[in-house]
């Protein structure tokens, strides 16, 4: 039996990233007996579209270190993506990164014009449970686990010596 | 340059050198007293201080942004380190957006800590004249003192507080030092000069800051080239500042 239904939509599921990330909030608050919270910020992407930045503070400290971004469209939340903030750093601060060199021989684009690629971004969510299945692989990245614990972390300070 | 200057305090964006090495050079050449305040990133800002009075830990740590408690005389104030977004991969338009986006982050740290006070310091990739610098969403930045007195201005039935951005006073060669910070001639730097690197004082600290130099030497090496611009070859194709703040005397 052909079924014309899209997959993976629920209609009793609508909620939008904003929602999500409340819940998200919330869980931070019980889970961490109220050291940590998420702080959710209103601005806007570079090319204007509505952003909410997430923070995260550790409330003892009142310190404050931004996890990643969430970008959609004016009056439409979905699709929504997941910006991590420290794709910014500078190439020698990165693990690993893409560098081009010049190649002696002369590439097919070269010789016969350019070629389409198709680039997969991996951080976009058309769904809420899309959505909610990003959240939880973004709040579990290494680099945002390490910001996390750099945040509560009490190291006095660094002397230089051993 | 800190044994000429006498810095109490070093703040280096992008450097090369590790922190660890860079903090056992500082504690060997000039004084053990050097050490690195408490951070929470690792990445963009080493910070060095030689007086744990100073306090400087990091409190807030964005991608281009890490804001320290900075203790000044009685003075509890916030300095944010700056690195805008570079002008050879971003459009004016990005650059723009990201100052804006400063600017709504320094609000939301400003009312988490429950401190006004703040001192934005680093390489903002954008002139002082430019747009958004001057913006009240922006920035909100003005060129002397006289005109942060009436420390905010309205736009849309919303108070944005002013800034004295004193950078102004250190354009062109009619004053004393370079004609900005970094020398451009190619179609990302029209003037030739710009003064990418800034420091912007909150209104209500404006008496805490006393002096803003660009330096040109470092003790007897000169950072110039020949024709005066930066040596990128032998330092860096930015000038550094120092920026001079303390409680008066008559407090």
């Amino acid at each position: 039996m052909s079924s014309f239904w899209p997959k993976g939509i629920e209609l009793t599921d609508t909620q939008s990233p904003r929602e999500i990330l409340k819940i998200a909030q919330q869980e931070w608050q019980i889970g961490s007996d109220g050291v940590m919270e998420l702080l959710l910020q209103d601005t806007k992407s570079q090319v204007g579209n509505p952003m909410i930045v997430v923070h995260a503070k550790h409330t003892p400290s009142n310190r404050i270190a931004t996890l990643f971004s969430v970008v959609y469209r004016p009056n439409s939340p979905y699709p929504a993506t997941i910006q991590s903030e420290h794709e910014d750093l500078p190439d020698f601060l990165k693990k690993s990164y893409q560098k081009t060199t010049k190649s002696f021989f002369k590439t097919t684009s070269e010789i016969f014009g350019d070629i389409e690629e198709n680039v997969t971004n991996p951080w976009v969510a058309d769904t809420p449970s899309e959505f909610r299945k990003k959240l939880s692989d973004v709040f579990n990245l290494g680099s945002i686990k390490s910001i996390i614990i750099n945040l509560v972390s009490t190291s006095t300070k660094d002397t230089g010596t051993s | 340059m800190v044994p000429s200057t006498n810095a109490d305090v070093v703040v280096l964006n992008e450097n090369r050198v590790t922190s660890q090495e860079m903090l056992k050079a500082l504690q060997c050449d000039i004084s053990q007293d050097f050490y690195r305040p408490q951070h929470i990133s690792e990445e963009r800002f080493h910070c060095f201080c030689q007086s744990p009075h100073f306090d400087l830990s990091e409190i807030y740590a964005g991608s281009r942004i890490s804001v320290r408690n900075l203790q000044i005389g009685t003075h509890k104030v916030l300095l944010a380190l700056v690195h805008g977004l570079d002008v050879r991969n971003y459009d004016l338009e990005s650059r723009q957006s990201f100052i804006e986006s400063l600017a709504s982050d320094m609000r939301l740290i400003s009312e988490q800590q429950g401190i006004n006070k703040l001192i934005l310091l680093g390489d903002f990739n954008m002139n002082p004249y430019e747009r958004v610098m001057n913006l009240a969403t922006g920035l909100n930045s003005m060129m002397t003192r006289a005109c942060v007195e009436r420390k905010h201005r309205q736009h849309l039935g919303i108070d944005y507080d002013l800034y004295y951005n004193p950078m102004w006073s250190l354009f062109g060669d009619r004053t004393d030092g370079p004609a900005g910070t970094i020398y451009d001639t190619s179609n990302q730097g029209p003037y030739g000069w710009s003064m990418f690197d800034q420091v912007i004082v909150h209104h209500s600290v404006v008496e805490l800051f006393h002096n803003v130099q660009i330096l040109t030497e470092a003790g007897v090496t000169s950072l110039m080239t020949r024709k005066g611009h930066p040596d990128k070859k032998k330092s860096s194709d930015h000038f550094p500042i120092l920026v001079t703040l303390g409680e008066n005397k008559d407090e």
